[in-house]
């Protein structure tokens, strides 16, 4: 009973600073229109982003400023395209003009969150702020003082032509999926493997969530869940294609001068196209 | 036109009879007629796989693109065969064609044992994907039933 209560008190806690940030708790998509496509020519592909409950059902827009593309020559593109925001979604115009595969990442500001109880009823509270900045708006009551360092990051792939045959890398900051099996060979029937890291290092035993698009419409839209092996991979068969999107969430503690934990979420939207 | 290629190939296979036997396939097959105001004709693709790779052996598609953005929705052929060849599809490559029957020739130059893939695809229709394994040292004629988009197949080796 006494769990149950807190974890009423906590879910209104957290109901309210959603209010206030709402776009934090939730998933980040980011999808292109097209992840295979066949272009001599310079072309566009649209590239969506929106924070969400429902994968790829908008909801709340992104700042563009966490954008980056890397081109198929492992260039950091300088000009991406025409990022238009709205109210529900950003949407970026990617300017594809070389054969081979695009990395576009998307990555929030670092956020920092501390959070504390107040009163004998252990009351859930939280502040925006780093460990230092939060020293002075703290209540001399506060107890179970932590402070969360938590960076969002979304990826996608997309092919012209030719895939590209250079090998996937971490870049050995943060928590990175890297592709195994090429992004424009995944099929359905086909064993499909990607390999999570953090700063650099193989992350085995993390949860993975995989969820389809369109889930709102499934009788039950709990996603399915996996665990990284010893080498930090993860393997899936799919009998039917369709849009996908793979979420992992890592925090671990950290004796660092602004924060005491440090937590990661990552999103990895991909095709599988049906055979 | 039709004729024509036949006539090519007819010289080319003379050419290169001198040279080393060629052996070709004969393909006979049937392209369903469909009821539709909007029909289109469909995409044909033919290609060879064999362990780890492939070998293109014919395209119908439209080819007054030179930019064809469509070829991406023959799916497992653009993912074995055509992403790789630059779109450059030399000598294989033929317009799309009306329903109703057709025969082509393959010329799979040196392949003995392999996969012989067939896909079909049409715009506002569906999409079959046909596969038929091939050993020269085997059967020498082999039958496919029909499937959605493509009528029942026949295939000859000529050695």
């Amino acid at each position: 009973m006494n769990t149950l209560t807190k974890m009423t008190l906590s879910s209104l806690t957290l109901a309210s600073t959603l209010l206030a940030s709402q776009a934090l708790a939730h998933g980040l998509n980011m999808w292109p229109s097209q992840f295979n496509i066949n272009s001599k020519r310079p072309t566009t592909v649209t590239v969506d982003l929106s924070f969400s409950e429902t994968p790829f059902r908008l909801d709340h827009s992104v700042s563009a400023a966490g954008l980056s593309v890397i081109d198929p020559q492992g260039k950091t593109l300088r000009y991406l395209g025409n990022i238009y925001q709205s109210a529900q979604r950003t949407t970026l115009d990617l300017a594809i003009s070389e054969q081979g595969t695009y990395t576009v990442t998307y990555q929030n500001q670092p956020r920092y969150t501390t959070s504390y109880t107040v009163g004998s009823q252990a009351k859930k509270k939280r502040l925006r702020l780093n460990k230092s900045d939060a020293q002075s708006e703290l209540p001399n009551s506060a107890k179970n003082v932590v402070t969360k360092k938590s960076v969002t990051t979304a990826i996608a792939f997309i092919t012209n032509i030719r895939p590209s045959k250079q090998d996937f890398k971490p870049t050995g900051k943060g928590l990175e999926l890297v592709p195994v099996t090429h992004p424009s060979d995944y099929v359905t029937n086909d064993v499909i493997t990607m390999k999570l890291y953090l700063n650099g290092q193989p992350l085995r035993n993390a949860t993975a969530k995989l969820q389809r698009s369109g889930a709102q419409y499934l009788a039950s839209n709990k996603p399915s869940e996996s665990v990284t092996d010893a080498n930090g991979q993860l393997s899936y068969q799919f009998d039917q294609g369709g849009l996908f999107t793979l979420s992992v969430k890592h925090s671990e503690k950290q004796n660092a001068k602004l924060y005491d934990e440090m937590g990661y979420r990552l999103f990895y939207s991909f095709e599988i196209s049906y055979e | 036109m039709k004729k024509s290629i036949y006539i090519t190939l007819a010289v080319m296979s003379m050419l290169f009879s001198t040279l080393s036997p060629a052996v070709t396939l004969t393909v006979d097959f049937s392209l369903p007629k469909f009821d539709q105001q909007d029909y289109r004709k469909p995409y044909v693709a033919m290609w060879a796989e064999t362990k780890g790779d492939s070998k293109n052996l014919l395209l119908w598609h439209l080819i007054k693109r030179d930019n064809d953005k469509w070829l991406v929705d023959i799916r497992r052929w653009w993912r074995k065969e055509g992403r790789y060849s630059d779109n450059q599809f030399d000598g294989i490559t033929g317009a799309t064609h009306m329903a109703g029957q057709h025969q082509v020739q393959l010329d799979i130059a040196d392949l003995n044992d392999f996969t012989l893939m067939i896909e079909v695809v049409r715009q506002k229709g569906g999409r079959s994907l046909v596969r038929q394994k091939i050993n020269l040292n085997d059967h020498q004629q082999y039958s496919i039933a029909p499937s959605d988009e493509i009528g029942a197949i026949t295939i000859k080796v000529n050695k």
